[in-house]
């Protein structure tokens, strides 16, 4: 993560099995550290069923420092939750940004 | 219902129906739905006097008298009827009074045979016209159960449910008056619950009685009723409860509430008396149409449940509201046990279920999303082996505005095992 702004980007694979597809939605928790964590993908996306293809969905996550230029940290968890699939797996994931 | 009775019936609706003209559509809804009018009452309890009386004599005790062992006694069955009334009332136009349009009749129940078919015993929820007025050839429209569910978020009185108990009365299954080779199938429905047009909750019985013809190994049982001037027409289906598990598990998330369903719907809308086709044509099948859905749904061993259906309701045309045509052909929804009236599954197979359409508000393949907390109530019975196939019967549609009010139309499922439960795992998070 650099001064002011850089962007980084995180990616999370849900592969459904299911013949039906699936609503995931995604949301971000409390940061914590002087920096900021932002979700930037579709919080929900439709996970379509029964394809190798076609059943992964992505993340994204916008890191962002302070112009002080020190060093700084943005941590965060990001839960992953589904009204009618069960999921399986981890479904919260530590997000961490350094620079 | 008899003729004098019929004006009783027309005059508040007709009466609400011009008044409410001028008003938004919703407000329109609430008001028809929330009202309860002294004729009402009166056209409810004489429709309990005509089933009543409709040909077959009640008596409390189920006595069954069986001439020839028959291959389905001591068996249990899952129940489909689907028919129609004739309806007396001549078509607008028709100078030779040609009978008006059908309305359509479907029912949904269980059905236990004794062995050596000593008793019958069972349950059963019935849709005849739905809610209407006076379209059905001088017959209140009427929907009855076992139970009454949603009560206390319903506009009107709460819907038809089951509840797991015996609610039949006069079983019997006969040879005596049956063509060669069949048997005479009768019994008498009770119900604890009955809507006649929007009037108040009440109870009531009606007498079925139905030629049957058993098929090989007697999965499979079918039949017609008997021709009566009071009967409606009906086909019967008897699918074959799993025989081994007895009495049937009751939980989501365990078989048979338990992977993948596919879902095959039919729905007649019932006529312009009814106010819910008559004013949600989008969500129900709309006035006299004609729909159909298919689509799946899986239930995950936690619980969770949802699915997809693809509905063509009059190939998603209507008359009101104007174009743009809504569009339903790809619908998620969630599912679950009625959260209202626990327990909502039984062991004789029967389950209330609530469902709730998911897809976003904006969605232009969910038209029906658009409305706010859109969904609708189903009641199921299992059959097959494992018992994981089962018949649905639409109790209902719900939304924010209008919570839990009769379906307009007469709509039935059927749910046939697909596939075991799938999985949605999460892959360990990448960073770049």
């Amino acid at each position: 993560m650099t001064e002011n702004g850089t962007t980084g980007a995180a990616a999370i694979t849900v592969t459904n099995t299911s013949p039906v597809g699936c609503d995931i939605t995604a949301t971000l928790g409390a940061v914590i550290g002087t920096g900021t964590l932002t979700l930037t993908s579709t919080q929900t996306t439709t996970v379509e069923g029964g394809s190798e293809l076609n059943n992964a969905a992505t993340l994204g996550v916008s890191c962002t420092q302070p112009k002080d230029g020190k060093e700084s940290t943005a941590e965060a968890t990001v839960t992953v939750s589904s009204v009618a699939c069960q999921l399986e797996g981890a479904t919260s994931i530590p997000v961490i940004c350094t620079n | 219902m008899t003729e004098e009775a019929a004006p009783l019936i027309k005059h508040p609706f007709f009466f609400v129906l011009k008044r409410s003209r001028k008003e938004p559509p919703l407000d329109w809804l609430i008001e028809i739905l929330t009202a309860r009018t002294p004729s009402v009452l009166i056209a409810a309890a004489m429709s309990i006097l005509s089933f009543s009386s409709a040909g077959w004599c009640q008596t409390i005790s189920a006595t069954v008298s069986a001439t020839a062992p028959r291959g389905f006694c001591g068996h249990n069955y899952a129940m489909l009827m689907t028919g129609a009334e004739p309806n007396l009332t001549p078509a607008l136009g028709s100078a030779a009074g040609f009978p008006g349009a059908l309305t359509a009749v479907v029912g949904v129940g269980v059905i236990q045979f004794s062995r050596g078919c000593k008793s019958i015993s069972g349950e059963l929820i019935y849709n005849d016209g739905d809610i209407q007025f006076t379209g059905n050839g001088g017959t209140a429209g009427l929907t009855g159960g076992p139970a009454a569910c949603y009560s206390s978020v319903s506009l009107v009185g709460g819907l038809p449910c089951f509840d797991g108990g015996n609610h039949f009365t006069n079983g019997s299954v006969t040879s005596g008056g049956a063509p060669p080779g069949m048997a005479l199938l009768q019994f008498t429905a009770n119900f604890n619950f009955f809507d006649f047009g929007l009037g108040p909750t009440s109870t009531g019985s009606m007498p079925f009685a139905f030629t049957i013809h058993e098929t090989a190994g007697d999965f499979t049982l079918v039949g017609n009723t008997v021709p009566s001037p009071t009967a409606p027409v009906l086909t019967l289906t008897l699918q074959e409860q799993d025989p081994e598990v007895n009495p049937v598990p009751t939980t989501f998330g365990r078989p048979p509430y338990l992977g993948n369903s596919a879902i095959i719907c039919n729905g007649y809308g019932a006529n312009n008396d009814d106010v819910v086709a008559s004013i949600l044509n989008s969500m129900s099948g709309g006035v006299a149409g004609y729909g159909t859905a298919v689509g799946s749904v899986q239930i995950f061993s936690s619980g969770q449940a949802g699915g997809l259906l693809s509905f063509n309701t009059n190939d998603n045309l209507q008359v009101s509201p104007a174009p743009p045509f809504p569009n339903n052909t790809a619908c998620d929804f969630t599912e679950m046990l009625d959260p209202y009236d626990p327990p909502a599954a039984f062991a004789d197979g029967t389950s209330n279920i609530s469902n709730s359409i998911s897809s976003p508000s904006t969605d232009p393949t969910c038209t029906n999303a658009a409305t706010m907390g859109a969904g609708f109530t189903t009641n199921q019975v299992a059959w097959g082996p494992d018992d994981s196939n089962s018949f649905a019967i639409v109790s209902g549609l719900t939304a924010t505005v209008f919570q839990f009010v009769p379906p307009g139309e007469m709509s039935t499922c059927t749910h046939f095992a697909n596939t075991p439960a799938g999985s949605v795992s999460i892959a360990p998070f990448l960073l770049s």
